[in-house]
């Protein structure tokens, strides 16, 4: 009833961690039940070490998140050497995230996993980092260097090839087909908007780079329509996030177009809460009489 | 704060890697910091419920 098909992987349920809320994968195989993820998105990993920015880094708006972590993480050496073996042996299928500052960094960091005999099933595709040989703007922001990265990407692995896309654009219709012509298998929709909070009393930012990615349910709304166009737009399927909070978040971002959703700020509330949507996403289809989940992608009425 | 009992220390260290450069280091480092943060979380939470309450 839950079970969703990806490029001839099967899942168990349309549910997916997102990258950099749910850590390596494996912190959490003691208290959450990962036979109910469809799957887990390990947090972006870099060819070196990083300590990401200095504090704070995040704040806690409205029922919202601001972070600006900086892509902090152990690197890939250490990552295949102490975390690959680990989450070769979890419950559920897992898929790594990869950022860099230029397109030989993401080629490096897939090209040395590939290597190291790992269960992941694919490859997500962190492309809201700064570019640093094009000036610094994100990879994410321009079509033609989009579609570069995905295809020197798709020459190196045969696996699932996920480009996770910014919201922060004019048009992402443009990003997200220009991800499809590079030979991407699907898209993730979308990464933080960008945001910035500020103490009105002292003018002090509260972020020590001013500026941070805003996630969780204040970006719902506008997730949702970048969702929409995008589904009208590329023929691949949609992995919608944007402040899914409840089992019905998750079906508006279905119907909307998303073939499997990723949940990721209310991982920070409760790590076990992922568990609590699958059982009543799983109600709510056997009370509707829903055979299959994905009956409802792209299911909605035009009014 | 029922539900963090469950929590392991692995993800209790990883949330601190990803809230601070140095991760238990630096919240060892500065504890007033630490409370603080812990004390906006335990806000946070509390709207976050609130969300998850409106839904239900």
């Amino acid at each position: 009833m839950l079970k969703i098909k990806l490029k001839n992987i099967e899942f168990t349920s349309p549910l997916i961690t997102a990258s950099g809320t749910y850590g390596y994968g494996d912190e959490f195989d003691s208290f959450v039940d990962l036979n109910k993820i469809g799957c887990i998105i390990t947090k972006s990993i870099t060819t070196e070490e990083r300590k990401g920015n200095s504090s704070p880094r995040v704040y806690e708006s409205n029922s919202g998140m601001i972070n600006s972590i900086g892509l902090a993480n152990m690197g890939v050496k250490n990552f295949c050497k102490l975390k690959l073996p680990k989450l070769n042996k979890i419950d559920t299928n897992f898929i790594i995230s990869i950022a860099g500052s230029k397109i030989q960094d993401y080629l490096d960091v897939l090209a040395e996993i590939e290597q190291c005999n790992g269960h992941q099933i694919g490859y997500e595709i962190n492309v809201s980092c700064p570019n640093v040989k094009e000036g610094g703007m994100q990879f994410g922001l321009n079509k033609d260097i989009t579609q570069k990265l995905t295809q020197e990407l798709r020459k190196i692995t045969d696996k699932i090839l996920i480009i996770k896309l910014s919201p922060n654009v004019t048009n992402i219709e443009e990003i997200g087909l220009s991800a499809e012509n590079g030979g991407a298998d699907a898209i993730s929709a979308v990464n933080t908007f960008s945001g910035l909070a500020i103490d009105y009393k002292t003018g002090n930012m509260l972020l020590s780079t001013k500026y941070g990615g805003v996630s969780g349910p204040p970006i719902k709304p506008l997730a949702l329509a970048k969702i929409h166009k995008l589904y009208n737009k590329v023929n691949i399927p949609i992995l919608g996030m944007g402040g899914i909070v409840s089992f019905k978040d998750v079906i508006e971002f279905i119907r909307v177009g998303s073939t499997m959703v990723q949940v990721g700020t209310l991982n920070y509330r409760d790590p076990s809460l992922i568990n609590t949507l699958y059982n009543d996403l799983e109600s709510f289809l056997i009370k509707e009489k829903i055979m299959d989940v994905s009956e409802l992608i792209g299911n909605y009425n035009d009014s | 704060m029922w539900s963090m009992r469950k929590w392991s220390f692995k993800y209790v260290n990883w949330r601190l890697t990803t809230a601070y450069p140095g991760g238990w280091k630096y919240a060892i480092k500065n504890p007033f910091e630490l409370i603080n943060d812990i004390y906006k979380y335990l806000i946070w939470c509390q709207k976050i419920d609130k969300d998850l309450d409106s839904h239900a």
